[in-house]
């Protein structure tokens, strides 16, 4: 219990970074909504029920278009937000065993990118304690941008909202590159990912993929070359890095 | 995107649906794996794309995208922003190399950028 407890505060701890962010972001969201001409409390809804940047300003981006269908709204959110399927696969595998099932509906709703990659980037077992601090934490974030943005309008002057952009992305960063000092097979997997999304990004014809495949691929693709170049350890420590050396037998279900 | 907003305002049921129809496709993309993926993978091959998953697809989201984060539907339209932005991403880069913390990278590489943006701007740049 003790140790519960502490496990909830370092999961606050960690996502201070990532509710300000969310702050100025979902503020963004808030002020873009009212402006397409939706009434505050439709813009504070989805933030509620939906907590994920990218698909809720593409959802209302679709919405605020009269012709769109809702069968385009359906597959466009499919296609933005299948990634979260890979990253609940990862959260799963890294789940302490006590965590049950009611436990496991409640923390799927804070997947977000960055939940996830802070939450993996611990490189524990996560606990439900420790994800709740995190998601909740968050998701406050996340919420009273909303409000103020939808509320309020522009609180903050447009040149310190042009700077908060970089917020979050900057924060992948911070978890993407450190592992990279030590580990050549992180390395090799990142260099590939950032190859093929400037690929996707650039180039003519590919780059009218959507974003959400875009993603899926490039995530899929450089795992799966990862995972052939350097196999991670039988021991199941998940670091991956040195051992390049396929010395054990493959290890069959 | 102006345009939009002068067109005729969303009628409230229809809002209502398209909300539920976001909530319920992004709340399902979360919750089937973590909730039908109960057991610990065992074959070394799916556990070793699990474990390079994160870094292929945050590092896919990040770059080249953090480029256009700051300017607003990804179109740049002010030089004084992109060169602040190039920099802001630099340092990023060179502080999580050193591995600096979460917050010391987000926050040093967001004033970066916004006291470049006001220097350059200050200079007359655009």
């Amino acid at each position: 219990m003790n140790n519960n407890r502490l496990t909830f505060k370092t999961g606050f701890r960690d996502a201070i970074p990532i509710a300000l962010g969310y702050f100025a972001v979902s503020m963004t969201f808030g002020v873009a909504t009212v402006g397409y001409g939706f009434p505050s409390w439709s813009a504070i809804l989805v933030s509620l029920t939906n907590f994920t940047g990218s698909g809720q300003a593409l959802g209302v981006q679709l919405l605020a278009v009269s012709t769109t269908t809702l069968l385009e709204l359906f597959v466009a959110m499919l296609i933005i937000n299948v990634r979260y399927a890979l990253m609940s696969v990862t959260v799963a595998q890294l789940l302490s065993p006590k965590v049950t099932l009611l436990q496991r509906f409640v923390i799927a709703f804070g997947v977000t990118d960055e939940n996830f990659a802070v939450a993996v980037s611990r490189r524990k077992e996560l606990t439900f304690s420790y994800l709740m601090g995190l998601e909740i934490t968050a998701f406050i974030g996340w919420i009273g941008g909303t409000i103020v943005g939808a509320l309020v309008g522009d609180v903050l002057p447009e040149v310190v909202m042009t700077a908060f952009g970089i917020a979050l992305p900057a924060m992948f960063v911070a978890i993407v590159l450190p592992p990279c000092r030590h580990s050549k097979a992180i390395t090799v997997v990142v260099l590939i990912a950032v190859a093929m999304s400037c690929a996707f990004y650039y180039i003519p014809g590919l780059n009218l993929l959507s974003k959400g495949w875009v993603y899926v691929i490039c995530g899929v693709v450089s795992a799966i070359i990862g995972a052939l170049l350097f196999p991670v350890k039988e021991d199941g420590e998940n670091d991956g890095g040195e051992g390049q050396e396929k010395t054990e037998k493959e290890n069959s279900v | 995107m102006n345009i939009l907003s002068s067109s005729m305002p969303i009628p409230v049921d229809k809002l209502l649906i398209g909300i539920l129809i976001m909530a319920g496709v992004t709340y399902l993309c979360r919750v089937l794996t973590l909730v039908l993926v109960r057991k610990k993978i065992k074959n070394r091959f799916f556990r070793s794309i699990l474990t390079y998953l994160p870094f292929g697809v945050l590092s896919a989201m990040v770059f080249p995208e953090i480029i256009y984060s700051t300017s607003s539907g990804g179109v740049i339209v002010s030089s004084a922003v992109l060169i602040a932005t190039v920099c802001g991403t630099i340092v990023a880069i060179i502080l999580s190399l050193f591995k600096r913390g979460l917050f010391t990278v987000t926050m040093s590489t967001t004033a970066t950028v916004l006291v470049l943006i006001l220097i350059l701007r200050a200079m007359g740049l655009n």
